[in-house]
């Protein structure tokens, strides 16, 4: 087979495979489209299907409804404390009365939007990157707001605090997508030791998710 | 001839099949995936307390 016949025989091959590949792509998105919009049939049905969606959100912040920041603004350690914690269930712990945190009343509400349930994991930064100084806390807790919402994984324990971590945090195997049981708080401590750097600190809290 | 013309062909139903995926993805994306990784911030400052100073009690005692 001499070099023109072989180029030939590629150039067959390459229109063919691209005809198939178009068809398929178009049959595809045809089959797609009616299963998204519903389909009317010469008989007058309609066919729906509901696509799976996944899908949480952050509803609320420092009991502010639609916020996803807390903030307790400037502050400082009491004179002759060796720390002072700060909860986002209203706890200010050996924080100085001339430079006082704000007290925050509300963690993060955490909302399953979807339409299936999914599994939930958490990650931030650890004390000592947070905040450091010596013995820093950085811990967070999760609580069924409605009963039933999150089926805890093994390691945790409801309303008590563990640990931020830069891994990954698996904390709900399950977390329901029912409107009824939709619904966990997460709230945040942090430990600020006398010693920690002085300065402005902002960090972030992510939330991963996948179909349960 | 025949082989730049069969060329051609296959350029062009490629760029076609292309411009569909594409259209297909769009499609799917939205309703596939909302959001992956929502987030929260936390935010405060730490202001040196002037009578404080001269380091952890805990390593002083």
């Amino acid at each position: 087979m001499n070099s023109d016949s072989l180029l030939l025989t590629i150039a067959v091959i390459s229109v063919i495979v691209v005809l198939v590949s178009s068809t398929y792509t178009y049959n595809s998105i045809s089959t797609f489209r009616n299963l998204l919009t519903g389909f009317a049939t010469e008989e007058g049905h309609v066919q729906v299907e509901i696509v799976s969606s996944a899908a949480i959100n952050i509803t609320s912040a420092g009991g502010e409804v639609g916020s996803k920041t807390i903030n307790w603004g400037p502050g400082a350690v009491a004179t002759g404390a060796d720390f002072a914690i700060l909860a986002t269930n209203g706890t200010m712990f050996q924080a100085d009365p001339n430079n006082n945190w704000t007290t925050i009343n509300g963690g993060f509400v955490i909302q399953n939007i979807g339409n299936v349930n999914v599994s939930l994991s958490i990650t931030s930064m650890n004390a000592t990157n947070f905040i450091g100084g010596t013995n820093p806390l950085f811990q967070y807790n999760i609580t069924n707001t409605e009963p039933g919402s999150c089926t805890f994984e093994s390691e945790i324990t409801p309303s008590t605090y563990i640990d931020f971590s830069d891994i990954a945090t698996p904390v709900c195997s399950s977390f329901s997508s029912n409107p009824d049981n939709d619904t966990i708080n997460m709230d945040v401590l942090l430990r600020i030791p006398r010693d920690a750097p002085p300065g402005a600190l902002d960090t972030t809290v992510t939330l991963t998710y996948e179909q349960a | 001839m025949i082989i730049i013309s069969l060329l051609i062909i296959a350029i062009v139903l490629s760029t076609v099949s292309i411009a569909l995926n594409i259209t297909f993805e769009k499609l799917i994306h939205p309703y596939a995936v909302l959001d992956t990784k929502p987030q929260g911030n936390l935010m405060l400052e730490i202001i040196e307390n002037p009578e404080n100073i001269g380091g952890n009690l805990n390593e002083l005692r």
